[in-house]
C-alpha cells in the first residue's frame, strides 16, 4: 500500500496510462489495492462472497469512471469511497429495515470509560489457531454498529490514515478520532472475553 | 490527568498525534492507573491483531476470480451508437442483387418483364431504405441512469444511494443511458417507460446494465425501440 509522495505520484501516472487504454497500468493498481479493499469490505459486509463482489464492482466502476478521477484526491481514497458505497449498498439490500442507526444512543457510549478492564493474554497467536482468532475478531466486529465498523475497517484494518479515513467517510478528523476511540473501546470489551486471561 | 482525559489522549497516541506537552501527564496517569494501563495495552494489542494481514485475507483464488471478472468487464469501451464510426452496410443489402436470378424465370413476355423490373426496383428501393436505417439505427449498451443520479454520481462517486434511480425516475427525472465514456444520453418517452418498467420488474432498483436498440434519432433523445437488461460482462 503506497504511502509516500512518490507512490501517490505513481498512482497518478498509472491512472493516466490506464485512461489512455493501458490495461496493464490498471491491473497494477488492482494488484496494489485489492487486498486492502478486500479486508475492509469483509469487515463491513461480514461475508467473503459479498466482499469479493464489492472488490470486483469497485474496480469495474473505477475503470468506467477513471477519467473523472481528479488528481487533487488520492487514488486510494477515491477507490475506497467507491468500495465503501458499494459495500453499504450490498448491506442495505441484504438487511433492508435492519440498518442500525448510529444516532441512537447506546448505553456503552455514555462516557468513554471501558467497563471491562481485564488484561489479555500476551500473545493469543500462541494459544489459538489463525482461524480461531480470525473468527473471534470477526465476531467482535459484527457486534459493532455499522458506522463504528466502518471506521475500524478503514483505519485499523485497511490501515488508512486518520485524514484518509475522514476523507472517505466525509467526516472531520476530530469526528473520526472520537468515533474510532469509542469503536476501539467497544471492540476491546467484546474481545476481552475470548482473549482475556479469564478465558 | 483523569481517566477520561487519558483515554482521549490515548486516541492521539495511537494515531501518533499526541502533543509533546501532554506526554508527561499521560505517562504519569498510565503508571498510576491500572485500569487505563490495561486499556491502553489491550487496545494496542487489538490494533496489532486487526492490522495483521493473515486475518481478513483474500481467500484462495479470489485474486484470479477478480482478474477474470475484470478481463470480461474491461473490454473496449462501448460507445453509444451516435459516437461509433458509421457501420458498414449490412451484408443483407449487398445480397439483394443476387435475387436477380428469379427475374429471368419464365419472364418471356413484355408485360411480365415490366412487372419483374418494377418488382426488382421496389426490392432495391426497400433494400437501400433498410440499409440506410440499419446504418443509422443501432444498439447501445450502458448503465441505466436518471439525470439526478448521473449528476450526483459525477460529483461524488462514493456517495450514491442504492435506490435513487427508481425514486428519481418515477418522480419525473430524465432517464437515459451512461456510456462507457461516462456520457449521459437521454431516452425519449418510449425508452423512459420501458426503462422504468424494466427496473420495477427487476429485483434491483438501482443502476442496471441495459442494451437498447435505437431508431435514427430525430432529436437529442435516443429513440428507443427495444430495451433489454443484461450483464456488462456479457455485453461484448
Amino acid at each position: 500500500m503506497p504511502e509516500s509522495g512518490t507512490a501517490v505520484e505513481d498512482d497518478l501516472a498509472l491512472v493516466r496510462r490506464a485512461c489512455s487504454g493501458d490495461r496493464e497500468a490498471f491491473y497494477t493498481l488492482v494488484s496494489r489495492y485489492e487486498r486492502g479493499l478486500f479486508r475492509s469490505a469483509l469487515a463491513i459486509t461480514r461475508n467473503q462472497a459479498d466482499a469479493e463482489e464489492v472488490v470486483q464492482e469497485t474496480f469495474l466502476r473505477a475503470y468506467e469512471h477513471l477519467n473523472q478521477f481528479r488528481a487533487e484526491a488520492k487514488f486510494q481514497t477515491w477507490l475506497t469511497q467507491i468500495a465503501l458505497n458499494t459495500a453499504r449498498m450490498k448491506l442495505r439490500k441484504a438487511h433492508a429495515g435492519l440498518w442500525e442507526s448510529l444516532d441512537e444512543p447506546r448505553a456503552t457510549e455514555d462516557g468513554f470509560l471501558p467497563r471491562d478492564v481485564a488484561e489479555w493474554r500476551e500473545n493469543p497467536e500462541q494459544r489459538l489457531g489463525r482461524v480461531e482468532i480470525e473468527t473471534i475478531l470477526h465476531h467482535a466486529l459484527q457486534g459493532l454498529p455499522p458506522g463504528y465498523r466502518e471506521v475500524v475497517a478503514l483505519r485499523d484494518i485497511q490501515m488508512l490514515s486518520t485524514q484518509e479515513t475522514a476523507d472517505v467517510l466525509g467526516m472531520s478528523v476530530a469526528n473520526v478520532k472520537t468515533r474510532l476511540l469509542r469503536a476501539r473501546l467497544q471492540l476491546r470489551e467484546r474481545l476481552a472475553g475470548p482473549l482475556g486471561k479469564r478465558a | 490527568m483523569d481517566c477520561h482525559e487519558f483515554l482521549a489522549q490515548m486516541a492521539e497516541l495511537l494515531d501518533g498525534d499526541m502533543a509533546a506537552s501532554a506526554a508527561d501527564a499521560f505517562d504519569r496517569h498510565r503508571q498510576a492507573c491500572a485500569h487505563c494501563r490495561t486499556a491502553l495495552a489491550t487496545v494496542e494489542q487489538m490494533r496489532r491483531l486487526y492490522a495483521d494481514e493473515r486475518f481478513f485475507a483474500m481467500p484462495e483464488g479470489a485474486s484470479e476470480r477478480l482478474r477474470q471478472s475484470l478481463a470480461a468487464g474491461l473490454e473496449e469501451p462501448l460507445a453509444p451508437a451516435a459516437l461509433r464510426p458509421a457501420a458498414a452496410v449490412p451484408s443483407s443489402a449487398a445480397a439483394a442483387p443476387r435475387r436477380r436470378g428469379w427475374l429471368g424465370f419464365g419472364a418471356d413476355t413484355g408485360r411480365l418483364r415490366a412487372l419483374a423490373w418494377a418488382a426488382a426496383a421496389a426490392v432495391v428501393v426497400l433494400a437501400v431504405g433498410v440499409a440506410r436505417w440499419q446504418a443509422s439505427a443501432s444498439t447501445t449498451s450502458g448503465w441505466l441512469v436518471d439525470s439526478h443520479c448521473y449528476a450526483a454520481y459525477k460529483s461524488h462517486p462514493g456517495d450514491h444511494p442504492s435506490d435513487c434511480f427508481i425514486k428519481c425516475a418515477t418522480s419525473g427525472k430524465t432517464v437515459g443511458i451512461e456510456d462507457a465514456q461516462g456520457r449521459f444520453h437521454p431516452f425519449n418517452a418510449r425508452g423512459r417507460a420501458q426503462a422504468i418498467a424494466a427496473v420495477e420488474a427487476s429485483h434491483r432498483k438501482d443502476h442496471l446494465w441495459v442494451t437498447v436498440k435505437t431508431a435514427p434519432a430525430s432529436g437529442p433523445a435516443l429513440d428507443v425501440v427495444a430495451l433489454t437488461l443484461g450483464d456488462p460482462a456479457a455485453a461484448r
